[in-house]
């Protein structure tokens, strides 16, 4: 009966664990924006935050944007050439990099860097019984600290992401013309086929991605357990979970919008 | 703990970023810097497979307008085309989907005619318009032609077919043979024809002789003295006139030398052209407008016409009944000191006459403005719907210019609401906010207005 009884039980564990901690999260999320909302609204915090997420994460996301476009490039003349298709070069690259690449891989890089900080921080807050010292002073600490990082990861992804798009087809330029590629080629047809729309879908897929990497990392060391180990967890946790959930919901999202 | 320097990095980052993103917006075609106006011709094609909405209408590659709206119309596909405003096109224009590449997107090619006196109105029909060639009826065709030359093949070189062509050619060697026997069988004959052509030959010889020598009557004519001279005079008199024209004597002399005449002509063709297009061009609007003064409760009306002589430049030509009217200034001089007395004009009728001119959103207009000098500024927002005025002009007591800031927006196609403050910097106190109504008609509306009433009265 036990050994018949294991396997089912962990089944149901696995589904109720799941189910936990999906219910926990969302809790927390709601939370978050219903403080943001109320007032004091604390500026400074927020604006720390988005120095933080946003301008610190400036010089890695243009770096990345830069390569990305290089090297897509670099594959897309290696193809496009077999059928002379030398002016669509520059129309793919931009709209791969507005609407897929830009996004995702600024919301990966910053993920990285801020989310796994955000998970770090708060746990190390956790395990040291900050967060608990910060509720008995009656100051909720979902307030204090969740909200302001939520709200800065919303509003600075898309800016992130919209100089990832820019210096990404600068780079993808720069590779087209080292391959011989005219500028008048490279160019001119971006324009006729790349529409604002294909920008717009993708800052808002960026503004989400924002949400999920900072809300999972605050989640993640929020409620974490144990000592120096549960802070090692929380930020592993942190950032396969926020990675997979924004390639996940980068695939819903453009299945939604085209 | 409140960093500036946080404050000053987030800021900058957020309008770099902002900054980017209007400029991919700016190159996308979003955002235009300026309002582009276009009108619709229509065209009926057999058949537009392939052709969106929205792609370009280009004329020698060059994009001037877009596929607004393609349907049904009686089996055919009537597409909509909307062309930018200054782009004419004659009436013999014609149009072709083609595409770009062979697996490019499909547009519309115009070719313009020879006929540029006569263009397309707006809202008219390009009569000529031929779809393109699909790939797969071309496709088609070419396997027909495939085909054809299969069979003749086949033909030929089937069993029979080395037979047929043997027998074409042994035809051929025949005829040639038998044409070969008739000339050697007819040899003598042939030499003999040849002889009396020789002597017939001969013969034309001697007579053109005695002609030439003056024998009979034929020689006479010809070699006659008086009949010279008689051909010589009448080419002499001819010579006379031709001299006489040339010189620019007579009527017809004075034609053609005179070129006053000819640059005349030419000057009054011009006028009449130019008359004709510049016709064209000028439009009328006009406005009316009632603000409700707040303050004081009482109406201000003003009435106006637009004349555009061109989209960009209009002149404004009206009248504005005010309540306080113009005034009269007189001052007068006592032992007391001096005095200033004013008094109210008979007539509160205010006089507009203003040009303006209109670059990308804004107009910027002066002249008379309520009888006074002035200027104003208007900026158009949301497709001309907003309109954002400041005007400045004298007051004819006020010590202060007259200032107005107003906001009109546009609520349908002929009517407006207004709002603003008016004449705040007055010294006399006669700052006042301000509502109104008012309604803006073009000459188009009116001709149609006047049109369907005149149909309304006909029947």
């Amino acid at each position: 009966m036990n050994t018949l009884a294991r396997p089912v039980a962990a089944l149901g564990r696995a589904i109720l664990d799941t189910v936990f901690h999906l219910g926990r999260y969302a809790i927390l999320s709601a939370k978050a924006f219903f403080f943001s909302i109320l007032p004091p609204w604390r500026p400074r915090a927020i604006l720390k935050q988005m120095e933080f997420v946003g301008v610190d994460s400036l010089l890695v996301v243009i770096l990345t944007g830069i390569f990305t476009g290089g090297v897509f490039t670099l594959q897309i003349i290696y193809g496009f050439r077999r059928f002379s298709a030398d002016s669509m070069v520059g129309p793919t690259v931009a709209t791969a990099m507005t609407r897929e690449l830009g996004p995702v891989l600024t919301a990966l890089m910053v993920t990285g860097r801020v989310g796994s900080s955000m998970a770090a921080e708060m746990a190390a807050m956790k395990v040291t019984e900050q967060i608990d010292a910060l509720t008995v002073m009656a100051a909720e600490p979902v307030k204090y600290l969740i909200s302001p990082r939520i709200i800065a990861g919303i509003f600075m992804l898309p800016l992130l992401t919209a100089v990832a798009d820019a210096v990404g087809v600068v780079g993808g330029y720069f590779v087209a013309m080292s391959k011989g590629l005219d500028s008048g080629q490279f160019v001119g047809r971006i324009q006729d086929i790349v529409i604002m729309d294909d920008v717009f879908d993708g800052l808002v897929k960026a503004a989400v991605f924002g949400f999920i990497l900072t809300s999972v990392g605050c989640y993640s060391g929020y409620y974490c357990k144990g000592g120096a180990e549960g802070v090692g967890k929380a930020t592993t946790i942190a950032v396969v979970v926020s990675y997979v959930t924004i390639l996940v919901g980068d695939f819903i999202m453009t299945a939604l919008m085209y | 703990m409140y960093k500036t320097s946080t404050e000053i990095k987030v800021g900058l980052f957020v309008l770099a970023a902002i900054l980017v993103v209007g400029w991919m917006a700016m190159r996308l075609g979003t955002l235009k810097s300026y309002r582009e106006s276009y009108y619709q011709i229509d065209a009926v094609f057999d058949q537009v497979t392939g052709l969106k909405e929205g792609v370009a209408v280009e004329i020698a590659g060059i994009s001037v307008g877009h596929v607004g709206r393609i349907a049904l119309f009686q089996d055919k596909a009537k597409v909509t085309m909307l062309i930018l405003n200054g782009v004419t096109l004659p009436v013999d224009t014609h149009a072709y989907i083609k595409s770009q590449g062979i697996l490019g997107d499909k547009y519309v090619d115009l070719v313009p005619g020879m006929r540029a006196a006569e263009t397309i109105p707006p809202g008219g029909e390009l009569k000529n318009a031929t779809s393109a060639e699909d790939l797969t009826v071309l496709v088609e065709k070419l396997g027909a032609v495939a085909d054809d030359l299969k069979k003749l093949t086949t033909a030929l070189t089937a069993d029979g077919g080395d037979e047929d062509i043997r027998t074409i050619l042994r035809n051929v060697r025949e005829v040639s043979e038998s044409l070969n026997e008739l000339a050697k069988a007819n040899g003598p004959n042939l030499t003999s024809s040849l002889s009396n052509l020789e002597k017939a030959s001969r013969n034309l010889e001697q007579i053109t002789d005695k002609i030439s020598r003056g024998e009979g009557s034929l020689g006479q004519l010809i070699n006659s003295d008086a009949l010279i001279g008689d051909v010589r005079s009448a080419l002499s008199t001819i010579g006379d006139i031709a001299e006489k024209i040339n010189s620019g004597q007579g009527t017809i002399g004075r034609l053609v030398n005179d070129d006053t005449t000819i640059n005349k002509i030419d000057e009054v063709l011009t006028g009449v052209n130019e008359y004709i297009s510049e016709g064209n061009a000028v439009s009328v609007a006009l406005d009316f407008r009632v603000d409700f003064m707040t303050r004081y409760s009482f109406v201000k009306g003003s009435a106006g016409v637009k004349i555009f002589t061109s989209p960009d430049r209009y002149y404004l030509l009206g009248v504005t009944a005010d309540y306080f009217g113009s005034y009269e200034r007189k001052d007068f001089s006592s032992d007391s000191g001096n005095w200033v007395l004013e008094s109210r004009n008979r007539s509160r009728l205010k006089i507009n006459a203003q040009i303006a001119q209109r670059f990308y959103n804004f107009v910027i207009r002066g002249g008379v403005i309520e009888s006074g000098g002035g200027v104003g500024v208007d900026y158009y927002l949301f497709d001309d719907d907003l309109t954002l005025t400041f005007e400045a002009f004298s007051g004819d007591f006020d010590h202060n210019p007259h200032l107005r800031a107003m906001a009109t927006y546009r609520l349908w196609k002929f009517m407006y609401i207004s709002a603003g403050y008016d004449d705040f910097i007055s010294d006399l106190h006669r700052a006042s906010p301000f509502f109104g109504i008012g309604f803006f008609f073009t000459d188009d509306d009116l001709k149609l207005l006047f049109g369907s009433a005149g149909s309304l009265l006909g029947s």
